[in-house]
């Protein structure tokens, strides 16, 4: 085996992947060849290093009672509650964004009811009588497990 | 009529995940994604997904395997979202490691700091890789396997990562390679 096969061959000796006859022909070249060796331990001494820094940073977390029943609760078939106006009440979770956009939809719709009714009753008064714009707010109030609060809308209409 | 277990009313499969698996699959996707809010969400959404899936789960794997990969998939996803976050060599190269986290008690744990930190400043594929094969424990095929990425992508991106990480921290990768010991736990 030379050189260069060894080093590219390096990872998959570390993990015995290689055939039986070139996994022993690596374990003869590093024998022999101080420099293959000297890569092999430097890459074993890597790997060390690399799980024991990776398990240290891993230990910074743990599950939490609080997080498995969160999960839990998401896993029912829940009743109806502030996320479930949405089918199965699954869409809304983990996304602050798409909470965001359902508020949007509803806001929307609110105010393409508003702009019916404002037409209608457009119709019902003089033109004159009819204020030159007309301001509305919708509040969209909405909740999930991390995030809650008001989504706040403000139209005006001449 | 139940599609998938949970339907019955009794989510025995959820909980029974979550007790065998959750907290492996939190720090996995912790070091994955270095949030730990981010990563509760990931193995929330791991979880819930692998439930409403459970009928594709064919058993021909462990269910750790599958949820991984589930966890996997949802992080990559998340991360290509997150693309406007461009990892360029160059830019890695200047990143200054700060080791303001954690106290360090000792060289040692300094080095293991200022390595832990070193990571976090990695690409998402680099850094995945780096996850996969010295966290998760797993050869070249298993990390292409579960990736879908091929061996000698694997390969390469692990060798990148590890120059990556020689450059930020220059030695420390070796920093124990002089004891030659399997015992690098004990101070
Ligand atoms: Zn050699």
């Amino acid at each position: 085996m030379t050189c260069r096969e060894f080093r590219e061959g390096l990872h998959d000796y570390l993990d015995c992947a290689l055939d039986r006859t070139r996994q022993a022909a690596a374990s003869e070249h590093v024998t022999v060849c101080p420099e293959c060796r000297h890569a092999l331990e430097r890459a074993q001494a890597a790997g060390r290093v690399l799980r024991h820094a990776l398990e240290r940073t891993a230990a910074e977390v743990a599950l939490t009672p609080e997080l498995s029943a969160r999960i839990l609760a998401r896993g029912r078939v829940r009743p109806a509650g502030t996320a479930s106006l949405l089918r199965g009440g699954q869409w809304l979770f983990l996304n602050p964004f798409r909470v965001l956009g359902a508020g949007a939809i509803v806001a929307l719709a609110l105010l393409a009811l508003y702009v019916a009714d404002l037409r209608t009753a457009s119709r019902l008064v003089a033109a004159r009588e009819r204020p030159a714009f007309a301001t509305f707010t919708i509040d969209v109030p909405f909740q999930t497990d991390r995030h809650a609060g008001v989504i706040h809308a403000e139209f005006s209409t001449r | 009529m139940p599609a998938h277990p949970g339907d019955s009313g009794a989510p025995l499969d959820l909980e029974v995940w979550l007790q065998a698996h959750g907290d492996r699959l939190l720090r996995s996707a912790y070091l994955l994604c270095g949030d730990a809010m981010e990563a509760e969400d990931l193995v929330q959404e791991t979880l819930l997904q692998a439930f409403k899936s459970a009928h594709r789960f064919r058993g021909d794997s462990a269910v750790y395997t599958w949820l991984h990969g589930i966890l996997l998939n949802l992080n990559r996803r998340h991360w290509r979202k997150q693309k406007r976050l461009v990892f360029d060599e160059a830019r890695i190269l200047r990143a200054p490691v700060a080791a303001d986290r954690v106290e360090p008690q000792d060289d040692r744990d300094f080095q293991l700091t200022r390595l832990a930190q070193a990571i976090r400043t990695l690409s998402p594929e680099h850094r995945e890789v780096i996850v996969l094969r010295f966290y998760d424990n797993l050869k070249i095929h298993e990390i292409a396997a579960r990736t879908g990425a091929s061996a000698g992508t694997i390969k390469s991106r692990l060798h990148y990562a590890l120059r990556h990480l020689e450059k930020l921290i220059p030695g420390e990768l070796n920093v124990f390679a002089a004891e030659g010991t399997h015992n690098q736990h004990s101070p």
